[in-house]
């Protein structure tokens, strides 16, 4: 099962399986990390992605499969891995009488080497809160510190779970600068997320999970070249006149054709659009109301992963 | 992980602890207060002491009530206050968050029991400071066993409060079960007013409470008491430091079996 640990790999997963109870969490998984990458696991809530990371992390034990992360067991190599990454976990891990400054400074002691505490605070935007207690602040800021936390050891991986949920637009930009900066210095970045865009704008390579199983990996580009989308057209159902969502679906350009009560959703190849327009000016519907735009990573996650979008909600 | 992180994990958790008005209040101000409300009160009230060939050499109240004071600090710490900081490492995930750095699993626990023993040491010193200048009270023990009983009552206690919240993740809970455990000892040792005075079904369960032993030990070491002398509950002064060592054991095996990190 497991391998030759790789210089040029930060991660290296073979077979990874974990089940809880009667669920699946890891089915069968194998991916590997690039060293120097920013690499984004992607999938809905319970697709397994806090499973895997923490397996990554040491926290949990594989029931079988091999995971080496810097060339290293996570659980046999304990005291030479923790030296190696930085992790934010979703929960709190901080005593909430614990003051902002004070977990920095412990944390920073932790470790061999360290991010200065102002660059951090800067970077973060953190000084606003410094001298607050933990338990005081607001979810956004938690994160933020809990990524400050991770990041302060200046660690060779740094696994981040949904580090941006609850962190406003300003706030996620900000972050995913400085991540890119730490990236350029060599740092590896593990992420989880449910936003979709910020995988594909600044991740380099793309795990979609669903069900404990991989959908899907590589580049976002290379993900949607080679899915066959190359455009969706969506439409409002009352335009639809006569035709029928199964008309649509049969035409050869088309891939998916999704309905919802107020609209249509067609997914296809480069053709799709004016094969659509056409057959619903035949149908003597009115073809003027066509939004289309150009395939991406949303399009192909909601083809992979049902019906559901990333927020909870549905499309 | 290495010493100056050690350092720093202590600072900062004696920090918090200060932070806690609670336990400052249960293991500093409330002793100190207790040992001057009694000190004035029945602290005049003589204690013979029977010395070998006859000889008896006279002590008042006020002169121990220091040493039954530490002996309470003792298990308040280790059934109250340590139980509370382990219980919410664990409810808010900070045994599971320090897994993943540097820092030893059980520095989170050597940490806090550091920062106990120096809140005992300083409630301990503060009680000497005013007895010796309010009340002039006399020590007629031996400052090393007396130590050495400070410190096993100390590391028994917080075995036990480890033990009964091994597998506790609310601090309410927590709270909750170390003062239903705590209260009654407090009262059943003696340390709040003499045995004698309970039925005796009571005293008999005040035998068997760890707390009357510490207490016992403490009050009967600072006058001077040899091993074989015989305590309030009717045993030489060995039994019970035998006693409180077999319960500290007990409860030491039990937290490594049951306890749990998450």
């Amino acid at each position: 099962m497991s391998r030759e640990p790789s210089d040029t790999l930060a991660v290296q997963v073979t077979s990874l399986r974990k089940v809880y109870g009667d669920v699946l969490a890891a089915d069968d998984l194998s991916f590997e990390v690039e060293r120097g990458s920013i690499f984004c696991i992607i999938g809905p809530n319970g697709a397994g992605k806090t499973t895997t990371i923490e397996c990554l992390e040491g926290l949990r034990q594989p029931d079988s499969g091999a995971v080496l992360v810097a060339g290293l067991d996570p659980i046999a190599d304990h005291s030479r891995f923790v030296h190696k990454i930085g992790v934010q976990l979703q929960e709190i891990g901080i005593p909430p009488r614990m003051k902002v400054r004070e977990a920095l400074g412990l944390f920073a002691a932790l470790y061999r080497t360290s991010l200065p505490l102002s660059e951090l605070s800067d970077e973060l935007e953190l000084d606003g809160f410094l001298s607050k207690r933990y338990g005081s602040l607001s979810g956004g800021q938690k994160r933020r510190v809990n990524i400050a936390l991770a990041l302060v050891g200046d660690p060779e991986i740094v696994f981040l779970d949904e580090p941006t949920t609850g962190l406003d637009p300003e706030s996620r930009f900000r972050f995913w600068e400085y991540i890119r900066r730490q990236n350029a210095r060599g740092m590896t970045i593990v992420v989880t997320t449910h936003y979709l865009e910020e995988a594909r704008e600044y991740c380099d390579t793309v795990l979609l999970l669903n069900h404990g199983r991989v959908v899907t990996s590589g580049p976002p580009e290379r993900i949607i070249a080679e899915s066959g989308l190359t455009a969706r057209v969506v439409l409002p159902r009352a335009a639809l006149g006569s035709v029928g969502e199964n008309d649509l679906a049969a035409l050869p350009s088309v891939v998916h054709v999704r309905g919802t009560e107020t609209s249509i959703y067609v997914y296809g190849d480069g053709n799709v659009v004016g094969e659509v327009s056409d057959f619903l000016s035949e149908g003597g519907a009115s073809p003027g109301v066509l939004e289309a735009r150009p395939a991406n990573l949303d399009d192909i996650y909601f083809l992979a992963v049902g019906h559901e979008d990333p927020q909870g909600g549905r499309v | 992980m290495n010493a100056t992180a050690l350092r720093r994990l202590i600072s900062t958790e004696l920090l918090l602890a200060l932070r806690e008005p609670g336990a400052m209040f249960m293991s500093v101000i409330l002793p100190l207060a207790v040992f001057l409300a009694l000190g004035f009160s029945v602290g005049v009230i003589e204690i013979p002491v029977e010395r070998d060939a006859g000889i008896v050499e006279m002590f008042h109240v006020r002169d121990v009530l220091l040493a039954g004071n530490i002996a309470w600090v003792t298990a308040v710490f280790g059934i109250v206050a340590l139980p509370q900081t382990l219980v919410e490492f664990r409810q808010h995930g900070i045994f599971r968050r320090y897994r993943v750095t540097p820092m030893p699993s059980y520095m989170l626990i050597i940490a806090p029991l550091a920062v106990g023993a120096v809140i005992v040491v300083v409630s301990l010193a503060l009680m000497l400071v005013v007895g010796w200048l309010v009340f002039s009270i006399r020590f007629a023990g031996n400052a090393a066993l007396v130590a050495l009983v400070i410190l096993l009552s100390y590391l028994a206690f917080a075995a036990l409060g480890t033990a009964v919240t091994a597998r506790i993740r609310n601090t309410r809970t927590g709270l909750g079960l170390g003062l239903v455990l705590f209260a009654p000892m407090l009262v059943l040792s003696g340390a709040f007013g003499p045995r004698e005075a309970f039925p005796d079904a009571l005293q008999l369960v005040g035998d068997w409470l760890p707390l009357t032993h510490a207490y016992d030990l403490l009050t009967f070491l600072w006058l001077g008491a040899t091993w074989e002398t015989e305590t309030t509950i009717g045993v030489p002064i060995w039994v019970s430091f035998v006693y409180l060592g077999v319960v500290g054991a007990v409860c030491v095996v039990a937290s490594v079996r049951l306890f749990r990190w998450d």
